[in-house]
């Protein structure tokens, strides 16, 4: 009896009362409102940064496993791993993570490998859309012609060339285009207000992962 | 206007009158009623893909996303009955899942739904806990973690929910050149749906993500949600047309009502 009411009502409960505070903070201009909804998105944060603790617990079982079997294949990978973090670690705590040293390892190292990632994308898009604009139907058709129409519109000697097609990308961008972004942002709107109204309500209980 | 914030008063009047909808659709779920929901195929695809890497004796990945498990988050709230109806199918043939996460806070989360449905699909020995993985929390380095996974350990099928930013297409390319039969989704509207349509074998967005846990569970509360959202977006549309009617007719009303 204590486990499920451990389980199940006293997360419907905090999940009820703390939702219900942030929700009517948007609308409504009450101080205990607006005060509570600034605390609670505080706590998150700092419920976020005890779940990073559970992350790096996560590290070590993961890339511990290979180190202790002595697996050929993902131990150096695994061994690079840990010892970086707990070097960038050891530096973030004795130099503080504002430092000079932290600051080298992240524009080194770690900057330099996101950047390596972020460019990548441009080689993987080029693939992809090589691989998708290809007239087999009718939308792959009309697909492939507003694309043209797009990148055209980017390159300026097409404008010179060709007003009318610049004046119609740039309708087809700011009408069309618009219209249909706006009309998705309005879909997931109504469906996270609704979503969020039956999980805070405690008429879907779904997200609490199964039924007592 | 008194306790209400300046512009935000018809907008409370809509959320109320939302939430009342909720709740009597879904009391009408309770006395019986039953909605239609059209056939899914990427969702009935997600059984074809575990068969498939059950067959070729590799295992299945599944990303839940980068984002923080925030409340109402709908990408979140929807990827979670898919990884529960993956692992359980995964856990019956017992084939390998590995399901990657991009936050800390997820992490733990999605282990928990791993292993429960380990244990109700009667093969508790199935779960391992070093194949719930986090990656890091950024998400170029989350896309690296996976960019790696795939090709280390093989990976047959690549299941992509959850909400994902610029790096989506690295992951999803990295399962293109690992051959991997990929379905993934988005609920909320981003640039990077795109690349789920190139890329993805099956690929759901917005509405249908919204209704997967629906379509899955077949539950009346969770099919009374999507109903409900059907209901309400009549109603908005029928207000927005009487709306752009009268202001074409020069009358103002509505226009001075929204904004209230």
């Amino acid at each position: 009896m204590m486990s499920v009411v451990l389980r199940k009502y006293i997360p419907l409960v905090i999940v009820g009362v703390l939702g219900f505070f942030t929700i009517f903070s948007f609308p409504l201009d009450i101080k205990v409102f607006t005060d509570t909804s600034t605390q609670l998105g505080s706590w998150v944060m700092l419920l976020a940064s005890f779940a990073l603790g559970i992350g790096v617990i996560n590290l070590f079982i993961v890339h511990g496993h290979p180190i202790m079997k002595k697996d050929k294949e993902k131990w150096p990978y695994s061994a690079a791993l840990l010892l970086s973090l707990i070097i960038v670690f050891l530096i973030g705590i004795v130099d503080s993570v504002t430092g000079p040293s932290y600051k080298f390892l992240y524009d080194v190292i770690i900057g330099a490998g996101l950047l390596t990632l972020t460019a990548l994308r441009g080689f993987f898009m080029f693939s992809a859309f090589t691989r998708a604009y290809k007239a087999r139907n009718l939308e792959g058709g009309v697909m492939l012609l507003a694309t043209l129409f797009v990148m055209m519109y980017q390159v300026p000697i097409f404008d010179s060339f060709l007003p009318q097609m610049s004046e119609f990308t740039k309708w087809m961008l700011d009408v069309p285009f618009v219209g249909v972004t706006r009309g998705f942002a309005m879909i997931a709107g109504i469906a996270m207000t609704i979503m969020a109204f039956k999980m805070l309500s405690g008429m879907d209980k779904s997200w609490m992962g199964r039924e007592e | 206007m008194f306790i209400f914030v300046d512009g935000r008063l018809t907008l409370f009047v809509l959320m109320a009158c939302m939430y009342g909808a909720a709740f009597f659709i879904g009391q009408w779920a309770k006395r019986g009623k039953t909605w239609y929901l059209r056939k899914m195929p990427a969702i009935d695809a997600l059984v074809e893909g575990i068969g498939r890497a059950t067959e070729l004796g590799r295992p299945v990945h599944f990303s839940a996303g980068v984002d923080r498990a925030g409340p109402g988050d709908p990408d979140r709230a929807q990827a979670y009955p898919i990884l529960k109806f993956v692992a359980e199918n995964c856990a019956q043939r017992d084939c390998r899942l590995i399901t990657t996460v991009g936050k800390a806070d997820v992490y733990a989360i999605c282990d928990q739904i791993v292993k429960e449905a380990a244990v109700t699909s009667g093969n508790p020995d199935w779960y391992k806990a070093e194949d719930v993985q986090f990656l890091g929390e950024d998400q170029f380095v989350y896309a690296a973690g996976v960019m790696g996974l795939l090709p280390q350990e093989k990976v047959a099928t690549n299941y992509i929910f959850g909400y994902h930013r610029g790096s989506l297409i690295n992951l999803l390319e990295a399962g293109k050149m690992n051959d991997c039969f990929q379905i993934g989704g988005m609920a909320r509207q981003s640039g990077e749906m795109a690349f789920l349509a190139i890329c993805c074998d099956y690929w759901m967005v917005l509405e249908e993500m919204i209704a997967a846990g629906a379509y899955i569970s077949k539950d009346p509360g969770q099919l009374s949600t999507v109903a409900t959202q059907d209901y309400v977006k009549f109603a908005l549309l029928a207000l927005m047309i009487t709306g752009a009617l009268l202001i074409t007719a020069n009358i103002d009303f509505i226009k001075r009502l929204v904004l209230l």
